[in-house]
């Protein structure tokens, strides 16, 4: 009855699945689910588009797992086709929204756009909430696309590379720099000043 | 498997502390809904084992570059009719030969879609219209001549599976529709 087993090999379950198996295919989704969300979410989408988007990207995960056995692929493959989804969206227009989602409308990827910050319980997260909406655009994808809850504790880094059109050699340092950034608005504070982006 | 390799990475523990706080921070603020999780593990069962896949070749809506300052933005109040959408799927052969292309005009009525196909070769089929989102998939018929109509499509992912006698069935790619 150990639920915190070390991290199932990617192969497997992708192999599992393949043969049929549900469970596996679960995992797979929940491994990645966080990512693929937020590949929407950087691209400005709202919640019914980033919802289209996010199911799309795993139907077509199905339709084509039988290529996807490398592991490698996969994230590259989640990555880029999360986007490619996400930019057609975009081009199509958006769909109309369901009244209730109309709050959400004009909500961006990062904070900086979101006019209504939520609510945090924590000081220290609104504080960090209105450091990172300081960050350029390119920051804020590159930590949101990388850190996010990886059940195995690490980024993907082939599927922020393919969702972001970045050479993967650069992902590690642009962080990098973009942490250096975000710690000195925390430390110096943000006196309310917006930057122009 | 390279997806653990951290190319360039030379984290400082101030650095570590800073993500672990990205990441607890996006996932209180907006995580992947769990609805949509479950949503995409249900959709398993959504494969379409037996069937033939015919690809998406051609959609009007990408095939022509977006004036400057896109102008979708305008097009989002249901009042707004925005030029009907031109889908074609094909399943091509070993030989690299046609074996079925399936056409598929998409309007939006109200904040539904419609569904106007034919099919070459031409002939009746079953046609199955399969959304994660729906309860259960409808089923049309398309007439002698291939020509099929599905009214009240919900917005979303949508495939269609073509089932015709003495032919293998064929699903199409997955589209947002």
């Amino acid at each position: 009855m150990n639920d915190t087993a070390p991290v199932e090999d990617l192969a497997r379950l992708v192999g599992l699945a393949l043969e049929g198996n549900h469970p596996a295919w679960n995992r797979i989704v929940d491994r990645y689910s966080g990512r693929v969300w937020a590949i929407c979410r950087i691209h400005g989408l709202g919640t019914a588009d980033s919802a289209d988007v996010f199911q799309q990207t795993w139907l077509r995960a199905l339709e084509n797992l039988s290529a996807l056995r490398d592991p490698e692929r996969l994230g590259a493959w989640l990555g880029t086709t999360a986007r490619n989804e996400a930019r057609a969206t975009l081009r199509r227009g958006r769909r109309t929204q369901p009244v209730d989602d109309l709050w959400l409308l004009d909500r961006e990827a990062g904070p900086d756009h979101d006019p209504e910050r939520p609510v945090l319980t924590a000081a220290r997260d609104a504080e960090l909430w209105d450091a990172f909406g300081q960050l350029g655009k390119r920051c804020q994808e590159v930590l949101r696309v990388l850190i996010v809850d990886a059940e195995d504790r690490r980024p993907s880094y082939e599927l922020a590379a393919a969702a972001l059109d970045m050479p993967i050699g650069s992902l590690g340092p642009t962080r990098k720099r973009c942490l250096n950034q975000l710690r000195r608005f925390l430390t110096e504070g943000i006196d309310g000043q917006t930057r122009e982006s | 498997m390279t997806d653990s390799v951290e190319p360039g990475d030379d984290l400082a523990p101030d650095d570590e502390r800073l993500l672990a706080r990205l990441e607890a921070m996006f996932r209180d603020v907006d995580p992947a809904p769990a609805d949509l999780v479950t949503l995409a593990q249900q959709s398993f069962i959504l494969r379409a084992l037996d069937a033939e896949f015919a690809q998406l070749v051609e959609d009007s809506a990408t095939a022509t570059a977006e004036p400057a300052g896109s102008r979708a933005m305008a097009v989002r109040g249901p009042g707004a009719a925005p030029p009907p959408r031109q889908l074609t799927f094909q399943v091509v052969d070993e030989r690299g030969n046609d074996e079925v292309v399936i056409a598929v005009q998409v309007e939006s009525i109200g904040g539904r879609r419609r569904l106007t196909g034919h099919l070459a070769p031409r002939g009746p089929a079953a046609i199955e219209v399969r959304q994660p989102a729906a309860t259960d998939s409808r089923h049309v018929d398309a007439d002698g001549r291939g020509l099929f109509v599905v009214e009240d499509v919900l917005p979303g992912p949508m495939s269609l599976t073509l089932r015709r006698e003495g032919f293998p069935a064929v699903a199409t790619q997955w589209t947002l529709v």
